[in-house]
């Protein structure tokens, strides 16, 4: 007897206890093994299986998409266009401009350990951002800044007059590469138009730096 | 979860979370009085074992659904008793319920003398084993889930879905044509 079904509540009703005896000494009947079998296998809970089967998908399909989208990021940094200013600069020289100064590299936020040590371009403003792509801005954001600092120093350096330059456009520029005739024509140049103190500073550079030349009698003569 | 769970309604909900051995629990408690109800409601043991997959079948398929409010043995002869009423309509055309009622109503109940007691054990069994098969589908139904299943009246009407006089008045006339095929002479 089932121990979960209780005895019937209600009274019993004539000669049942009788004919329950009887009823009882029936064959007990019972389903087949292959019955059992059938109904066992059916039974099986594949419930769990499957749940435990989706999420090590979903968790690989998440973190595929991340690395994807770090990846694209880092392509998309590597491969933008240099800067006007770099582009014009003579390929050594614009290396050597891009590459940062050791002592500016620990400056850079450590949030993504993985960018390339040379800074990108500034990057295009707020692109729609996976999780990896945000965590990547701001060393994105500082390498753009670095790069965009460099590029007008290097903007500054070719449009400031530098010393020498001063002295070229004023008519006293050196010449150091001059042959000595021809720092003799420049010095007499100098002296036809009146710029006798620099006449006098040309000269004095060419004996110190040809000191065996035979120079010229109109400026053997020539003294301060 | 495979802590011992002794209620019906617990190891429907550990096997729903799980836990086969739950099921195999339930089903060893149960398999074989649902057999016997079936068995002895179709008369047909291939009738039988298709009516038992069926009914598990549907265990199987409202397990995460259910809810231990009802008791599971009532839940589970309700399905049996409904795949064999389905079984009954497709093999033969069936008088309805009220019309049955009253054929029975009709025929008063004779006051009879106890059980023969002369009667051999097996020749008791056999004729008990008739008389079963003698009853009107819903009378053998109700006397089945009274002997094999000791359900109350009251849990018979809810598993055959109908009024607790009607199914306590179908299972009077039941014992009483019974213990007219006990008594009647050979």
């Amino acid at each position: 007897m089932n121990p979960n079904t209780p005895s019937p509540s209600d009274e019993d009703l004539p000669d049942e206890r009788e004919l329950a005896a009887i009823y009882g000494r029936l064959p007990k009947a019972e389903p087949g093994a292959a019955l059992d079998a059938r109904v066992r296998e059916m039974a099986v809970p594949r419930g769990n299986v499957r749940r435990r089967a989706r999420w090590p998908i979903a968790f690989g399909s998440a973190a595929a998409l991340v690395l994807a989208a770090a990846v694209a990021w880092q392509l998309r940094d590597a491969q933008a266009p240099l800067p006007v200013a770099d582009r014009d600069a003579a390929p050594a020289e614009a290396l050597q401009e891009r590459a940062p100064p050791p002592s500016m590299a620990p400056a850079a936020p450590a949030a993504e350990p993985v960018a390339t040590p040379a800074p990108a371009p500034p990057p295009p403003p707020a692109p729609p951002a996976p999780v990896a792509a945000e965590a990547a801005k701001p060393s994105a954001r500082a390498d753009g800044r670095m790069a965009a600092k460099n590029a007008s120093q290097i903007m500054r350096m070719k449009s400031a007059p530098s010393p020498q330059a001063d002295e070229a456009t004023s008519g006293f520029a050196p010449v150091p590469d001059l042959a000595p005739d021809d720092r003799v024509g420049e010095i007499r140049r100098l002296l036809g138009s009146g710029q006798r103190d620099a006449a006098l500073r040309r000269l004095r550079d060419l004996r110190e730096r040809y000191p065996h030349y035979d120079l010229p009698q109109d400026l053997r003569d020539l003294t301060p | 979860m495979e802590a011992r769970v002794t209620d019906d309604g617990g190891l429907m909900l550990a096997w729903a979370g799980g836990s086969a051995a739950a099921f195999d629990e339930l089903y060893a408690r149960h398999k074989g009085t649902l057999y016997r109800f079936l068995l002895r409601s179709v008369s047909d043991r291939a009738t039988a074992d298709e009516l038992f997959q069926d009914t598990w079948s549907r265990v199987v398929m409202a397990r995460d659904r259910y809810r231990p409010d009802a008791k599971f043995t009532t839940w589970l002869l309700q399905i049996a008793h409904n795949l064999a009423v389905d079984h009954f309509r497709r093999q033969r055309p069936q008088a309805g319920a009220e019309e049955t009622e009253a054929v029975f109503a009709a025929q008063a109940a004779p006051e009879r003398d106890q059980p023969e007691q002369a009667l051999s054990e097996f020749e008791q069994r056999r004729r008990m084993q008739r008389a079963i098969e003698g009853l009107s589908d819903d009378q053998r139904t109700t006397f089945v889930l009274r002997m094999e299943n000791d359900l109350s009246v009251d849990e018979i009407a809810i598993v055959t879905g109908v009024g607790r006089e009607t199914a306590k008045s179908r299972l009077r006339y039941a014992m009483a044509r019974v213990r007219d095929q006990l008594t009647a002479n050979p």
